[in-house]
């Protein structure tokens, strides 16, 4: 299937070049919180965040 | 079947804040049954690097917010919501899309002419074109687009990029004008169907270590996936091992793969690796 051809390569990807970022972030993510949370925070800035992602 | 979507950081965004196109990229993230996230190496670089704008611009108005959307961004990696995929040497080689870059103008932007006083006219303002973020996005979704034999799609609004995509003939969604309904059929929760079924016992296990994770009971049931009672074994991106069989009796049992891709306070949803065969469902259904 094309999804495990995917998946193969990727592994195959990361068995070649393991990666500090990955190790890093299996004990780094400590302010995680629920996204709902986040998207409360820019509640009303929106047009603002628009601007900033425009090109 | 897993459809592969590569997202840019514009896009990604969308599920942190709710902008224009956010309805689509949470439905991506949180309802698709077959969806599976990936964004490149270096946009996950550009993504932190809007975090830290947001701050700068007065957006979020601390350092403990701002770590709050790196963090749960990091998270949403850990635990396989987000796929990185690494950009290395062998895509620098893909000449095409520097070809297609350079050969394909970009758009023009809204509104179609801008009013230049200094000339007393109006001239048509063009988008910006593609930057190198965009190019490396575009290198890395020709190799998805190769490897998953065209079951991806490159999921961005910017204008450019959407042009030089359609010319190398790569299938895109463009969050900001797709509707839930448009959403194509491969990545729509209703292609499958739910089944109506009793109550069935879901007995679990860890795929790797072969540890049993617990038993518990369906809440909804469809070809692509199971939602089931809460357990606090079924975190986030666990890949586990399914038995699936009527609560009164253990025979049929159905046996399967899948993965937890959400969870709330009451249920957590199970997606199969491979939805669940024309036979098991009629096993399923009969009983």
């Amino acid at each position: 299937m094309s999804e495990d051809k995917l998946e193969k390569h990727r592994k195959a990807e990361q068995r070649e070049r393991p990666n500090a970022f990955d190790k890093w972030l299996l004990g780094n993510c400590h302010e995680a919180v629920p996204h709902e949370k986040l998207r409360n925070v820019t509640v009303g800035k929106e047009r603002k965040i628009e601007r900033l992602l425009e090109k | 079947m897993k459809i592969h979507c590569l997202l840019d950081a514009n896009s990604i965004i969308k599920h942190y804040v709710n902008l224009p196109g956010s309805d689509i990229i949470n439905y991506l993230f949180d309802r698709s049954p077959a969806a599976v996230i990936n964004i490149s190496n270096v946009q996950i670089a550009e993504v932190v690097s809007l975090f830290y704008r947001f701050q700068r611009e007065g957006i979020i108005s601390s350092d403990k917010e701002r770590e709050e959307f790196k963090d749960t961004f990091f998270n949403d990696i850990r635990v396989s919501k987000v796929t990185r995929y690494a950009f290395v040497d062998e895509h620098l080689l893909d000449f095409d899309v520097y070809d297609k870059i350079t050969s394909t103008p970009p758009p023009v932007k809204k509104p179609i002419l801008t009013f230049i006083s200094k000339f007393g006219g109006f001239v048509k303002e063009l988008k910006d074109i593609a930057d190198t973020g965009d190019a490396i996005m575009l290198m890395i979704m020709r190799e998805i687009n190769f490897i998953a034999d065209g079951n991806c799609y490159l999921v961005t609004c910017d204008g450019h990029v959407l042009k030089i995509a359609e010319t190398l003939k790569l299938k895109v969604i463009n969050p900001e004008n797709t509707k839930i309904n448009n959403i194509p059929q491969c990545l729509d929760i209703r292609k499958y169907r739910r089944i109506n079924s009793p109550v069935l016992k879901v007995i679990c296990k860890d795929c790797v270590t072969k540890e049993p994770l617990c038993s518990t009971s369906t809440l909804d049931v469809c070809e692509g996936g199971i939602c089931v009672r809460r357990h606090s074994n079924f975190t986030d991106g666990r890949s586990i091992e399914i038995k699936l069989s009527p609560i009164s009796r253990d025979n049929p049992t159905v046996e399967l793969r899948g993965q937890v891709i959400r969870s709330n306070n009451w249920s957590n949803v199970i997606r199969f690796v491979e939805p669940m065969s024309s036979d098991l469902y009629s096993s399923i259904t009969n009983n």
